[in-house]
């Protein structure tokens, strides 16, 4: 008796231990599921972070300025361990900029070159900062072009960098003035065969001087052929000059004016093309932003305008862009190397770090007490050189992505060259001179547009396909029709991208009088088929089993089908012109894509059908009998009874498929990557391409730098996508719940 | 035994002697099949205005199928055939002129199962009249209320006409629904096994209501339970393997059954 009591318990203690590892087992899976999907947020959280993180300059070393004489010019070199100075005693001090352990302290002298030929009172200029050039010019208007460079060796396998000064434009000094006159501004730019001066010279003429070489073919050596051009002028207070490093313009600020000047040709004359006027605003200062399509003013008050060259009724012409404040006087300014960033210092010692298309003053420190007599970016503009009074201070700078800001995302941003505020995707470009644009609107843009297009051409067919199969088709062709719709899903999507794009796209364009044909035919078609059946004589009708009136329709859609595709050329003859794809171009002024979203709208229609199919199928068929009973007793007819409950009823379920088919729509990739184009326009036209945010993933992702301003911003549509995915299936669910609340059955 | 309480007519009438303005519904000769099966075997009868008419009968014997020939529910059934015929005000129902939806507003059905539609009291009460696009609200609420006086339900619901109708129990949807039957005002009203899925307070409800409702509307009711029978009908149709075994008063289909068949099932010796 107790051994039997005994081996009960025995028993129900493996029951026990049973349902106990179920119960964990299931659990568990949840909340792995739960872990997984945590995971990817915050993976993608972290990569995404950096780009709002705030950006940082932060003073580290300061100390006296090493070495002698009054520093013209400072600079950096890009690994931040050797500064330098040009000095007015014509020598380049190379020194250590901050503590970077190679037996020296910051401020410490690594060596000195005097530079030779130079008399009198020097003055130095820079030119485009990627160059890393400078001029310095003398008193008897002659100018030396140096170039400080830095040799890497490895002795010992430790990497050593030694500082030397190159010569680009050979070692004599070269004469910039004819007639020998000191030289009060100046600045010049160079390139492989030519380089230009421009400057104003103590008895206040404005030359232009460039210098043309020719390679000595015996010593390999160029020699230099200088042409001389004054212009004539009546300004004698000339404050800055700046010319481009293309050697096409000059700009001359004076007072509150900026004087434009085309020095393209200076043998042909050199022309004014535009005055920038201020009004009674004085300028302060002036700089070409990274590229030299745009020229920074610096306006009395700290307001400092962006401006370049806009198509206009004029021709090109320099046009306000936006304004950045300051916060005080300008009295210098500097631009990255290769960004559109620039720093701004002012007459108190502050310094404030500027993006252009940005479009924001990122960050802004007071970092001198008095006016800063020199600043410079080092080229990964990652820290900066900054002398006032007597000393040199490191500031180390944190800004990786000062380009990606919520207003450069998603706000229309006039960028260089263009006519006006615009959203753009371009993320990569041939060269420096072109900033990245990183609008995520026209991929957001194209990812709704494709998936609106899909679900155009999806939710009719399949919600019709599932009603009419779940509630009026026989049950025999129902087994055959479902899981033939439902094995659609299986196909991958990739050859239905393949499929649309290399095949689909031109069989429409080819036949696109057909197609549109066919949008007006078939649907006519069933309907006339539909009503010619229904007034066939009742015995030939019933020859065909009910519920498999469906059939009848195959027939009919394949001789459609042929027929639209047949009358094509005719129509195309007769109506377009012969010519389908010129007649929309041009007669109807709609631009033409052989990817378009017509065809994605069917591809990935096609692709999202099963899934609306198959959900909506089974939420009519599983509305109970006794309810369509219920109505069709109280004489209603079937398709009375259809509306009234059962798609009443079945709605929960019917909602879900399309919000199921839509989250499909916009998270399919491999479809729109293949056959929308990847143009990211935004543009609601069918004949138009399109580029989505998961497509733009899938093909910039493998060529973006890592860590890079790019990379982040692919990670951050790939949020942008996650959380629309959420919120639109939160939201969903939510609906479909309360639906259900509302019609479900007991 | 079954204790029999006569609630018509108290004398045997011969039921195949109803004339014409006394009968509600001929069935002649029906024959069914499902498929190759025959289902009901030449079934005659005819069913008085105005009374309650109950079909008993073991499972499976074709009482529920008849009564969904009368409003031709199984044409709803792809292998149904029917041959015979079944008069209404003189016409079959079964003629092909005949509209199916029009026949069925003549002709209300209550299911076994109370299936209230996912809407309002309101608009389950109102779901007949709209189908005939009755759009006046005057005329809608009127019915709404006389509909649910009708089925005994108005005192329960009449605060909360705007409630989804799942909030009601089982016996209140079971009468709601044979308000949404009643609303539509048909001549018959068929209930198949109305109260098998209910509490027996409920059933008591309903039955009470039935004996009500007979005097505006012919009541055909199927049931399995005799005593039901016995309470709520007027005259009893006991039907057995697709056969109609007797036709009578239900006192005198209770007390002296004419057949063997039909002693045998109402003393309970199968069922």
């Amino acid at each position: 008796m107790a051994d039997s009591a005994h081996n009960l318990l025995a028993a129900s203690r493996v029951r026990l231990i049973k349902d106990r590892i179920a119960r964990y087992g299931v659990t568990a899976g949840g909340v792995m599921v739960l872990v997984a999907l945590l995971l990817i947020f915050f993976y993608l959280l972290y990569v995404v972070f950096p780009v709002f993180r705030p950006v940082t300059m932060e003073q580290h070393e300061t100390y006296a300025v090493p070495g002698t004489g009054k520093t013209l010019a400072l600079g950096i070199e890009e690994q931040n361990e050797i500064g330098f100075r040009l000095t007015d005693d014509a020598s380049v001090v190379f020194f250590a900029a901050r503590q970077a352990n190679k037996g020296f302290n910051p401020g410490d002298i690594v060596s000195v070159e005097q530079l030779s030929g130079l008399t009198g009172e020097l003055i130095v200029t820079m030119s485009t900062p990627a160059s890393q050039t400078y001029a310095i010019a003398d008193e008897q208007g002659q100018a030396l072009v140096v170039r400080p460079d830095f040799r890497v060796t490895f002795p010992n396998d430790v990497r050593q960098l030694t500082p030397f000064v190159s010569y680009p434009l050979g070692e004599e000094p070269l004469q910039v003035d004819q007639q020998g006159q000191p030289l009060k501004h100046f600045v010049f730019e160079r390139g492989e065969t030519e380089a230009t001066f421009a400057a104003v010279t103590a008895d206040n003429r404005l030359i232009v001087t460039r210098l043309l070489g020719e390679e000595d073919f015996m010593t390999e050596e160029i020699e230099w052929q200088a042409e001389y051009y004054a212009i004539r002028t009546q300004t004698h207070d000339i404050d800055q000059l700046l010319i481009t490093p293309d050697h096409r313009m000059m700009f001359v600020r004076h007072a509150n004016l900026v004087d434009v000047y085309d020095i393209s040709q200076p043998d042909a004359g050199i022309s004014r093309l535009q005055t920038l006027d201020f009004g009674n605003t004085k300028l302060t200062y002036m700089d070409l932003l990274s590229g030299a399509s745009s020229i920074m003013i610096a306006e009395q008050g700290g307001t400092v305008s962006q401006w370049f060259q806009v198509l206009t009724e004029q021709g090109r012409e320099f046009t306000r862009i936006r304004d950045f404040d300051a916060g005080g006087n300008v009295s210098i300014m500097t631009s990255e190397f290769f960004r559109r960033g620039f720093m701004a210092g002012t007459t108190d010692g502050q310094l404030s770090l500027f993006h252009s298309t940005g479009d924001t003053r990122l960050v802004s420190k007071q970092l001198a007490e008095d006016s800063i007599d020199q600043i410079v970016f080092s080229p990964r503009a990652d820290s900066a050189l900054l002398q006032e009074a007597g000393q040199i201070s490191y500031v180390d700078i944190y800004n990786p992505h000062p380009e990606v800001t919520w207003s450069a995302l998603w706000q229309e941003v006039w960028y260089e060259g263009y006519k006006e505020p615009d959203y753009i995707w371009q993320s990569t470009s041939g060269s420096d001179d072109f900033e990245a644009k990183m609008s995520l609107v026209p991929i957001s843009f194209g990812t709704i547009k494709a998936a609106f297009y899909a679900m155009l051409f999806a939710v009719p067919l399949a919600l019709a396909g599932a009603i009419y199969t779940a509630y009026f088709m026989a049950p025999e062709m129902r087994t055959y029709v479902k899981p033939t719709v439902e094995i659609m899903e299986a196909l991958p999507t990739v050859i239905l991208g393949f499929l649309a794009g290399l095949w689909l796209a031109p069989l429409i364009e080819g036949n696109l009088p057909g197609v549109m044909t066919l949008l007006i035919v078939l649907p006519a078609g069933f309907l006339a088929a539909a009503w010619g059946f229904h007034k066939l004589p009742k015995n030939i009708k019933q020859r065909l089993p009910e519920g498999w009136d469906a059939a009848v329709l195959i027939p009919v859609v394949i001789f459609l089908g042929w027929f639209s595709f047949a009358i094509s050329p005719t129509l195309e003859m007769w109506l377009m012109g012969g010519d389908a794809r010129g007649y929309i171009t041009n007669e109807l002024g709609i631009s033409f894509d052989q990817r378009n979203s017509l065809v994605v709208g069917i591809a990935m229609g096609f692709a999202v059908i099963p899934t609306i199919f198959s959900i909506a199928e089974d939420a009519v068929f599983s509305v109970p009998r006794h309810l369509s009973n219920g109505s069709l007793a109280l004489g209603a007819t079937p398709w009375q009874t259809l509306t009234r409950v059962v798609l009443l009823t079945a709605s929960p379920g019917i909602f879900s498929a399309v919000m199921m088919g839509l989250g499909r729509a916009v998270g399919e990739t491999m479809i729109v990557l293949m056959a929308t184009g990847n143009t990211p326009l935004m543009d609601w036209s069918i004949f138009q391409g399109m580029r989505t945010l998961s497509a733009n993933i899938a093909v910039e992702m493998p060529e973006s730098e890592v860590g890079s301003s790019h990379y982040r911003v692919l990670f951050l549509s790939a949020f942008v996508l996650f959380i629309v995915t959420f919120v639109f299936n939160t939201i969903s669910e939510f609906v479909r719940q309360r639906l259900r609340d509302k019609y479900s059955n007991m | 035994m079954i204790t029999v309480t006569p609630t018509g007519s108290t004398a045997t009438r011969d039921l195949s002697a109803l004339t014409d303005a006394e009968t509600a519904l001929e069935i002649k000769n029906l024959d069914l099949y499902y498929g190759n099966k025959q289902a009901l075997y030449d079934v005659s009868m005819k069913i008085p205005k105005n009374q309650v008419t109950a079909f008993i009968g073991p499972s499976g014997c074709g009482k529920s199928t008849l009564l969904r020939c009368i409003n031709r529910m199984n044409d709803l059934v792809d292998i149904c055939r029917i041959e015979g015929e079944i008069l209404l005000h003189g016409q079959n129902i079964y003629d092909r002129k005949v509209d199916v939806a029009a026949l069925r507003r003549g002709v209300g059905m209550v299911f076994q199962r109370p299936n209230p539609f996912p809407k309002s009291i309101y608009e389950n009460v109102v779901y007949g009249l709209r189908l005939q696009g009755i759009k006046d609200r005057r005329v809608l609420d009127e019915a709404v209320e006389r509909s649910l006086r009708g089925a005994a339900l108005w005192d329960e619901v009449k605060d909360r006409l705007n409630d989804n109708a799942f909030g009601l129990s089982g016996g209140q949807q079971q009468r709601l629904v044979i308000a949404r039957a009643i609303a539509i005002e048909p001549e018959v009203l068929l209930l198949d096994e109305p109260t098998s899925a209910l509490d027996p307070i409920s059933t008591l409800t309903i039955e009470e209501l039935i004996n009500d409702l007979k005097k505006q509307f012919t009541v055909v009711i199927v049931t399995h339970n005799m005593q039901q029978a016995a309470r709520v009908s007027d005259q009893t149709a006991f039907m057995y393997m697709g056969e109609m075994v007797e036709y009578s008063d239900t006192n005198t289909l209770f007390t002296t059954p004419a057949k063997k068949k039909t002693e045998d099932y109402i003393t309970g010796r199968y069922g």
